[in-house]
């Protein structure tokens, strides 16, 4: 996956733990580890706004974009 | 494989429904029945061939038992049954199990797609089986050229019904690849 998640970083920043967001926007801990450990295939426009909401930061602040090793090769050709 | 594994390690309650239809748990009674009866028909008819094998090797006591058909043919006869019979089966053990998960709330599993191609081949097996024995049986009966066309008749909606099984099973298998994406999003 070339999108990671930096819910973990975040979080450490707002010590705020999972649990505490996961009660605050109303989804469950399961669907919030999935997004964390970056297993997630996607994510709602409404969890995103919900995340950054409680969270008072920006999508990009949870979103990185990390170009794959191939990614890099074509690049450069 | 490994992703499935930890969605089912996230959601270890996902998915088992509190209250099965009664309509499920009809046909999960009715599924039971048919396949404890398919093991009897099975088992009778095994006997059956055996017997007609044991004729067919020549012992005589065997052989004055049958009146109108040589022991040869009534033993291809049951053992065509007997592959029937567990065509059969496997049928209906794919079946069980589609049922199983039917049960437990989530019948939109990759496994699912494969039983249903299962039955597909199954039941092409068991069509091709059928055309082979009709024909060995009219061949040694010595039958009128009307009853050879019976032995090469094709049943049409048979290989129809193939087909369609064979593109629900498709259609299964892309409904478990969106199931696991739903299961995925955030």
């Amino acid at each position: 996956m070339t999108i990671r998640v930096n819910l973990d970083r975040v979080l450490l920043e707002r010590r705020m733990s999972l649990t505490e967001l996961s009660d605050r926007i109303g989804i469950t801990l399961a669907n919030l580890s999935i997004l964390k450990t970056g297993k997630a295939r996607a994510v709602r426009f409404s969890t995103l706004s919900a995340l950054c909401r409680e969270l008072n930061c920006q999508p990009a602040d949870l979103l990185v974009y990390e170009p794959e090793e191939d990614e890099h090769i074509k690049a450069a050709e | 494989m490994s992703e499935n594994q930890n969605v089912e390690t996230l959601y270890p309650n996902e998915g088992v429904s509190s209250k099965a239809s009664p309509a499920i748990g009809f046909l999960k009674i009715l599924l039971t029945i048919i396949w404890w009866s398919g093991w009897v028909f099975l088992a009778i008819f095994t006997l059956l061939s055996i017997y007609a094998a044991l004729g067919a090797l020549g012992i005589e006591a065997v052989k004055k038992s049958f009146d109108n058909v040589t022991p040869f043919m009534a033993l291809i006869s049951s053992a065509s049954v007997v592959v029937v019979a567990a065509v059969f089966l496997i049928i209906v053990k794919q079946l069980r199990e589609i049922c199983k998960t039917l049960m437990t709330g989530d019948p939109f599993v990759p496994e699912n797609a494969n039983r249903l191609r299962t039955i597909g081949i199954a039941v092409a097996a068991g069509e091709i089986l059928r055309l082979c024995s009709t024909f060995i049986i009219s061949r040694l009966s010595q039958a009128s050229d009307e009853m050879s066309v019976v032995a090469t008749d094709l049943r049409i909606y048979v290989w129809f019904m193939v087909l369609a099984l064979i593109i629900l099973a498709e259609v299964f298998r892309e409904g478990a690849r969106l199931r696991q994406e739903a299961k995925l999003t955030v």
